[in-house]
């Protein structure tokens, strides 16, 4: 491997100590995969600045006890999910696998899901997912954890978790594609072929 | 036969189907072109690339921080900031008016309004007397005076320490100071006129000293070059009350 397509090592221990230039570089080394995660469990922008913030405060706090265990970009995207699930379980009245209602309309362009070149669309659809939904679909889908790892996460059984993910694939596919088969096909139907 | 659900087939998206189910999707293209677009959902899904982190949360961060989260996190910057204040805030209080100098000049007991300028561990005195002084030729001038008079009551500059902590606090820092020479240059113009002893002039300047000396200690909590100038401040009003009230008094009785 060419040494010079390396990233340069961070400074995690002069974070750790504090030194300003430092605590910025890790920032910026990270900051767009925490904000991504805690804006697609958010579901808006200002909920996710406040999380956002509270993520990275705990990080800074937490970096001197850092031993290396993990990489450092697990470990800051872990203290990450869990604001945004504390977060989530502060602002919800509905526990995950609750019935939540299904958006009743598509989106106004709606994009082939065949091609899913529309990433704004995708991510807007995501918005729009019933807030326990969108946390299992983000977080497995998306940012590749486990059922297991889901499942502690949110205290539910790996099951549930594996359930409210199908749940939430077909109604963002309702979502994407708000024609009438979809909703049809909650409920078996005879097959014309 | 029947269709596959939706649910079914977000199951199937990317995990085993029974052979029935498999039996199904080889005669029916219906639900065949559904799991293949939500096969291509899951895909997407799983390469949707991070959106940009809005600067936003780095300033809210670097805000955090600096107030004080961690204790040592950005101590250098803070160290700037404090200097910065603390110039602002002598800023504010030189140009906080002749009347009120003239109550530091007057007052024995207010000595503690120039240990902050004399203190030797002010960083604020460093700075502000790094620079020549200017002549202050006014024959009133004693050498019982300290050695920084103070110029009329007119501004009081809060805004210095009201905002947020600046972008460069060493040039945050330097424009303090400037302002601060400014200050005691209009000083030595208007020092003829200034000396007024209105109460109620020297109370609207000592109340908006000490708005910005606590304002200050907000953000500098402990530092004793502000408090020195806020306890001096205090000190002062509460002379100018009880004046004003004994005054009162004698003119009812």
């Amino acid at each position: 491997m060419d040494a010079s397509t390396l990233d340069p090592p961070e400074p995690i221990e002069a974070a750790a100590r504090g030194e300003p230039w430092a605590i910025r570089a890790v920032y910026d080394r990270h900051a767009d995969r925490v904000w991504a995660v805690v804006r697609r469990i958010a579901g808006d922008d200002a909920t996710a600045e406040d999380w956002a913030q509270e993520a990275w405060i705990k990080v800074f706090h937490a970096l001197p006890s850092f031993r290396g265990e993990a990489r450092i970009s697990t470990w800051i995207h872990r203290i990450a999910v869990n604001v945004a699930l504390d977060g989530r379980r502060r602002l919800s009245v509905r526990p995950i696998g609750d019935a939540e209602p299904l958006p009743d309309e598509g989106l106004a362009h709606p994009i082939d899901p065949g091609k899913m070149v529309d990433r704004i669309a995708l991510e807007r659809a995501i918005d729009r997912l019933p807030d326990g939904m969108r946390e299992v679909l983000v977080l497995h889908d998306v940012e590749g954890y486990t059922h297991a790892e889901i499942g502690t996460s949110l205290g539910v059984a790996p099951g549930t978790s594996r359930s409210q993910l199908f749940k939430a694939r077909a109604k963002l596919r309702a979502i994407l594609a708000p024609a009438p088969r979809p909703a049809e096909r909650r409920k078996e139907e005879r097959c014309a072929t | 036969m029947r269709h596959l659900t939706i649910e079914t087939l977000a199951r199937i998206a990317d995990g085993p189907a029974t052979e029935e189910e498999r039996a199904h999707l080889t005669e029916c293209a219906e639900c065949a072109t559904e799991l293949a677009a939500l096969e291509d959902q899951t895909a997407a899904l799983a390469d949707l690339p991070p959106p940009a982190a809005p600067p936003a949360v780095w300033r809210r961060v670097e805000a955090a921080l600096a107030a004080g989260h961690p204790a040592d996190a950005l101590r250098r910057r803070r160290a700037y900031v404090r200097r910065a204040l603390q110039a602002a805030a002598a800023v504010a209080v030189f140009a906080g008016g002749a009347a009120v100098g003239a109550g530091f000049e007057r007052n024995p007991a207010s000595s503690e309004a120039h240990l902050p300028m004399d203190d030797p561990r002010s960083e604020t005195a460093t700075v502000a007397t790094a620079e020549p002084r200017p002549e202050r030729p006014n024959p009133v001038e004693t050498a019982e005076e300290p050695p920084v008079a103070l110029p009329r009551p007119v501004v009081v500059r809060r805004a210095a320490v009201e905002e947020p902590p600046p972008a460069d606090p060493e040039a945050a820092l330097r424009e303090a100071a400037a302002r601060y020479r400014d200050a005691l240059a209009r000083f030595t113009e208007e020092r003829g006129a200034a000396a007024s002893e209105d109460p109620t002039s020297r109370l609207a300047a000592l109340e908006g000293i000490l708005h910005t000396t606590r304002a200050a200690l907000d953000e500098v909590p402990d530092d004793p070059v502000l408090e020195g100038f806020y306890r001096s401040a205090l000190a002062q009003r509460e002379a100018i009350l009880s004046d004003v009230t004994i005054t009162t008094a004698q003119a009812v009785y």
